[in-house]
């Protein structure tokens, strides 16, 4: 297939692999990504996101499997994957001696779906100054012109990886009022990596977490948050008890109290915590992405 | 493919203003000392001739310069990534960056022809280097170049360092003529008696490593993923 189907996911990533060495970083990654979605990949340092962005952007050899983006080949058709992806990368290496204007000017001539409408809005919504040099740009500045690059050809899908890493909060908060303004505007399939887990939390609807280059957890983030809960008990002892509720992703004791972060929560896991030796009083709370990313992550830890 | 080209041509400037230099710089000595009266016993036209051959020599180091920094030269600032999620096909970069090292052959050679040529057929009677010898020198700094260019190209096109690319295009056609006079030498062939025998194979064996390592090089970065 050549030309990008209007049917079907916007990403769809089968058994995707990389291996650098012996080492696995993408390690057999299956993952399909909805049209008109806000995906956001989440995971530590080292999990794999750069790695599985960069194949699907065909920048890096794939070892094995399939990445697919609008249903083109991403290893056939890369050139054509990259015309309809707009790409924000984590460092931001556009030729340093091009003035700002030379930069669009540029990236115009390559993209056959070039929008000088788009650029002007974001040009004006951005305040870029077309005569400076790329080499004299603040960070924040240069991160507001890749994205005015990633989203001036109109592209069906947006990809941030870790966009706002190193930006303080006022440009922070600019480019994802722009990242925001395309996804209201156009609405585009957005995939965005990034430890700013409160960020990925106000835009994305759904979240994947990678873990050691696997997908361990995958699915509509408000599914996620409301299923997902954390049951604080308090201790008679201090001792942990030996028997966990199903569906326990991670608990851990402090002092007198226990903190299990259960999936799939119920009212009988909530039974079964109270019916407990040595459990003296028990509630529920809600829990954010960013504790249950943590606590995600240290359970794995625990068992690697 | 125009803004590409221009891209390439304004990566490559300073080599480009490095050979208007050089292409100046030794007819403008000849000139000074001819002013000054320090031209010795040489004519002025051949002092010219001579200029024009040395600056050709000279002049050929760009080839190795444009084809060491191609590719690596934008790999060693990492603005090859910055090239790499861009819609353009690897052919589109491959071809504006072979058109812009092209570009300095007629920059290079054109003029220094030109003013061998005007004053080796207007300079007076007297004894002149027979043609084939002159064609002959001609010949061996095209294929030197030629040489630098194809063997920094296919280093560029494999590694990240341009100084690397640069140094092994410039050190090969040394090897060449160190291996033939090696071959020569332990094979105890004889006195091949001219040394045009000798620069007829310097210059095949030049050709064919040229043209593999351009293809090479090109083939490698054809089928490469990475920037």
């Amino acid at each position: 297939m050549t030309n990008s189907s209007s049917d079907g996911p916007a990403i769809e990533l089968s058994g995707l692999t990389k291996v650098f060495g012996s080492t696995p970083a993408v390690d057999n990654l299956s993952l399909k990504i909805d049209r008109g979605s806000t995906f956001g990949l989440l995971g530590p340092n080292g999990a794999g996101k750069s790695t599985t962005i960069k194949m699907l952007m065909g920048m890096l050899s794939i070892t094995a499997g399939e990445a697919r983006v609008l249903g083109v080949d991403v290893a056939q058709n890369a050139t054509i994957v990259k015309d309809s992806v707009g790409y924000v990368p984590e460092t931001h290496h556009i030729y340093r001696w091009m003035r700002v204007g030379d930069v669009i000017g540029f990236c115009r001539a390559l993209y056959t779906t070039w929008n000088d409408q788009t650029c002007h809005e974001m040009v004006d919504l951005f305040r870029l100054d077309l005569s400076k040099k790329v080499k004299h740009l603040s960070k924040g500045t240069l991160v507001k012109l890749a994205l005015l690059l990633a989203v001036s050809h109109d592209p069906q899908v947006l990809v941030l990886d870790e966009p706002i890493s190193g930006l303080d909060p006022v440009a922070r908060e600019e480019f994802l009022d722009g990242v925001l303004r395309t996804i209201c505007q156009r609405g585009q399939t957005v995939l965005i990596s990034s430890h700013t887990l409160d960020d990925v939390q106000r835009l994305a609807d759904t979240v994947g977490i990678l873990y050691d280059g696997r997908l361990l957890m995958h699915g509509r983030l408000d599914e996620i948050l409301s299923t997902t809960k954390r049951i604080r008990a308090t201790l008679v002892d201090g001792r942990r008890p030996t028997s966990l509720p199903a569906g326990t992703i991670h608990d851990r004791v402090q002092g007198r109290e226990w903190l299990v972060t259960v999936s799939g929560f119920q009212a009988e896991k909530l039974e079964h915590v109270r019916a407990l030796e040595g459990v003296a009083h028990v509630e529920v709370a809600d829990i954010g992405l960013e504790d249950l990313f943590k606590d995600i992550v240290k359970a794995q830890r625990a068992t690697t | 493919m125009k803004w590409l080209i221009w891209k390439d041509y304004r990566v490559n400037r300073l080599i480009f203003i490095t050979t208007l230099v050089l292409l100046v710089a030794p007819h403008a000595l000849v000139a000074i000392s001819i002013w000054r009266g320090a031209g010795g016993p040489t004519s002025p036209a051949d002092a010219f001739m001579a200029s024009s051959v040395y600056a050709l020599g000279l002049l050929q180091l760009a080839f190795a310069l444009l084809g060491g920094n191609s590719i690596a030269g934008e790999r060693i600032d990492r603005s090859a990534e910055f090239l790499a999620y861009l819609p353009v096909s690897r052919g589109r970069i491959l071809t504006s960056k072979l058109l812009v090292a092209l570009a300095a052959v007629p920059l290079v050679w054109l003029p220094n022809l030109v003013i061998f040529a005007v004053i080796y057929a207007a300079r007076p009677a007297g004894p002149t280097p027979p043609v084939e010898y002159i064609l002959c020198v001609l010949g061996s700094i095209a294929i030197t170049g030629l040489t630098f260019f194809c063997v920094a190209w296919l280093f560029s096109c494999m590694l990240r360092s341009p100084t690397f690319s640069v140094c092994a295009g410039l050190i090969t056609p040394f090897l060449v003529v160190t291996g033939i006079c090696w071959v020569v030498y332990l094979l105890k062939l004889p006195n091949p008696g001219s040394p045009l025998i000798v620069l007829w194979w310097y210059g095949g064996l030049c050709l064919v490593i040229s043209a593999a390592s351009f293809l090479s090089g090109a083939l490698y970065y054809l089928r490469r993923v990475e920037p």
